[in-house]
């Protein structure tokens, strides 16, 4: 956790016992949170659902984590398939997935539009690039939570950052 | 630029709703229940386990007074419980190998069975096939031979008329004998197909090398010393050959030609 000084790695932490899960979820719950709010839109309430099934999978499946990717990122999958299926169970609001190509102006607020924006960046740009600004994670505990080398963990956070960018131009341009 | 995007996106942090952590660790509960089901579900096996508790604690208590009070000696109520279950696993692991010996039995049998049966299916089929194979090839052999014997027959009792001066009553019994050692030569050819089967056959050699020896035994019987004079010796009046007996050189179609090759083939020395 950020400024928690907590630097397990994660594979030691992806045991069965309660104390790896509680551990894992002190650290993650944030993250994952907000990464369903961003997939699913930003019904709260929906997402806490989401959230709670979410840890309930990961709970159940953590036996079979392996570390062979970050928590993080292993965690997130899990989401995205939970979001996947809650769509799946209720009419996807219109709300979800407000295409850059719409006008700017037309009363949505502001963060809205970035999620937007966000949603568009590939998975494996966006995840650091959160982790970063809306967890406060460093790049090493960004290396841990994804399972990637720190160098890797670096480039993508100036291709996120860049993609961000050419997007939101895209938007504003409009 | 970077600060300006920077904290465009940070401005856009979903905030977590308070309590919605506690909720969720809630119904997960990790506290030894990771790997659990939903809250509603625990709730629910809960209800269930107090309720088979009820039961199964009336049930232990009702075995554990019945008998002190029967006998008024002590039970080890565990033990028979593990007695129970024990005979019960050797009994489930008895029976089941049992049935699984029985059933590999059954299956070896429909297997042998299916063998079997099949096999005598294709026998049956090959015998059949060639029982009328047989069958076309005799009639067939035995229409030319009466065919051709008829005018041969004729033509040899015509010039035995011409040459030894036959009467009537010779010429009406060198017909009979004719003809009798034609049905002969008719049997010998039928029963090679029926008895045979039409495969190899060298005594077919001695068998009409025989007839027509009995045949030019009864026709000297027949003529007068001055006719045998003139008749070469032996007559030669029925062919001793299997060859001469062959089916007919003007093939109509394919079978004709199997009949006549495999005469000419299995009647070799």
């Amino acid at each position: 956790m950020p400024g928690s000084g907590n630097e397990d790695n994660d594979a030691s932490l992806g045991s069965a016992s309660p104390d790896g899960f509680q551990d894992l979820f002190e650290r993650y719950y944030d993250a994952v949170f907000r990464q369903i709010v961003l997939l699913l839109g930003r019904d709260t309430a929906a997402a806490e659902d989401v959230a709670q099934e979410t840890w309930w999978r990961i709970a159940r499946s953590l036996k079979t984590f392996e570390g062979r990717s970050g928590f993080y990122a292993w965690a997130c999958r899990i989401a995205s398939n939970e979001v996947k299926r809650w769509w799946g169970k209720h009419k996807r609001p219109t709300a979800v997935g407000p295409e850059p190509s719409e006008d700017p102006t037309d009363g949505r607020d502001q963060a809205e539009l970035v999620h937007a924006v966000l949603r568009r960046i590939p998975e494996e740009f966006r995840q650091p690039l959160l982790l970063d600004l809306w967890e406060g994670y460093s790049q090493r505990e960004i290396s841990e939570a994804l399972g990637l080398p720190e160098g890797t963990v670096k480039s993508r956070l100036f291709r996120a950052r860049e993609r961000f960018r050419e997007l939101w131009d895209e938007l504003n341009e409009q | 630029m970077n600060q300006d995007i920077e904290h465009l996106i940070r401005s856009a942090k979903p905030i977590v709703p308070a309590g919605a952590r506690a909720r969720t660790l809630e119904s997960v509960e990790p506290e030894g229940a990771v790997g659990s089901t939903p809250a509603f579900v625990r709730v629910f096996l809960r209800v269930a386990a107090l309720v088979l508790l009820a039961v199964c604690s009336g049930i232990v208590a009702a075995m554990l007074s019945a008998p002190a009070q029967s006998a008024g000696e002590p039970v080890d109520v565990a033990a028979q419980i593990a007695d129970a279950r024990a005979r019960l696993d050797s009994l489930e692991q008895t029976s089941l190998t049992n049935r699984i010996a029985n059933l590999q039995s059954e299956l070896s049998a429909l297997q042998a069975e299916r063998n079997s049966v099949f096999e005598r299916v294709i026998k049956e089929a090959i015998v059949e096939h060639e029982q009328q194979q047989m069958a076309e090839w005799r009639e067939r052999h035995i229409r030319h031979v009466r065919e051709h014997q008829a005018v041969e027959r004729e033509a040899t009792i015509r010039r035995m008329r011409d040459e030894l001066d036959l009467t009537p009553e010779q010429e009406k019994e060198v017909r009979a004998l004719l003809v009798s050692t034609d049905k002969q030569a008719e049997a010998l050819i039928s029963g090679f197909y029926t008895d045979r089967h039409a495969r190899h056959d060298p005594s077919m050699h001695e068998k009409f090398e025989k007839l027509a020896e009995e045949a030019d035994t009864k026709l000297t019987a027949l003529l007068d010393a001055q006719q045998r004079d003139q008749m070469n010796e032996p007559t030669g009046i029925v062919s001793a050959e299997p060859e001469d007996w062959a089916p007919s050189f003007e093939f109509r179609d394919g079978t004709d030609v199997d009949v006549y090759t495999n005469w000419i083939t299995v009647t070799r020395e």
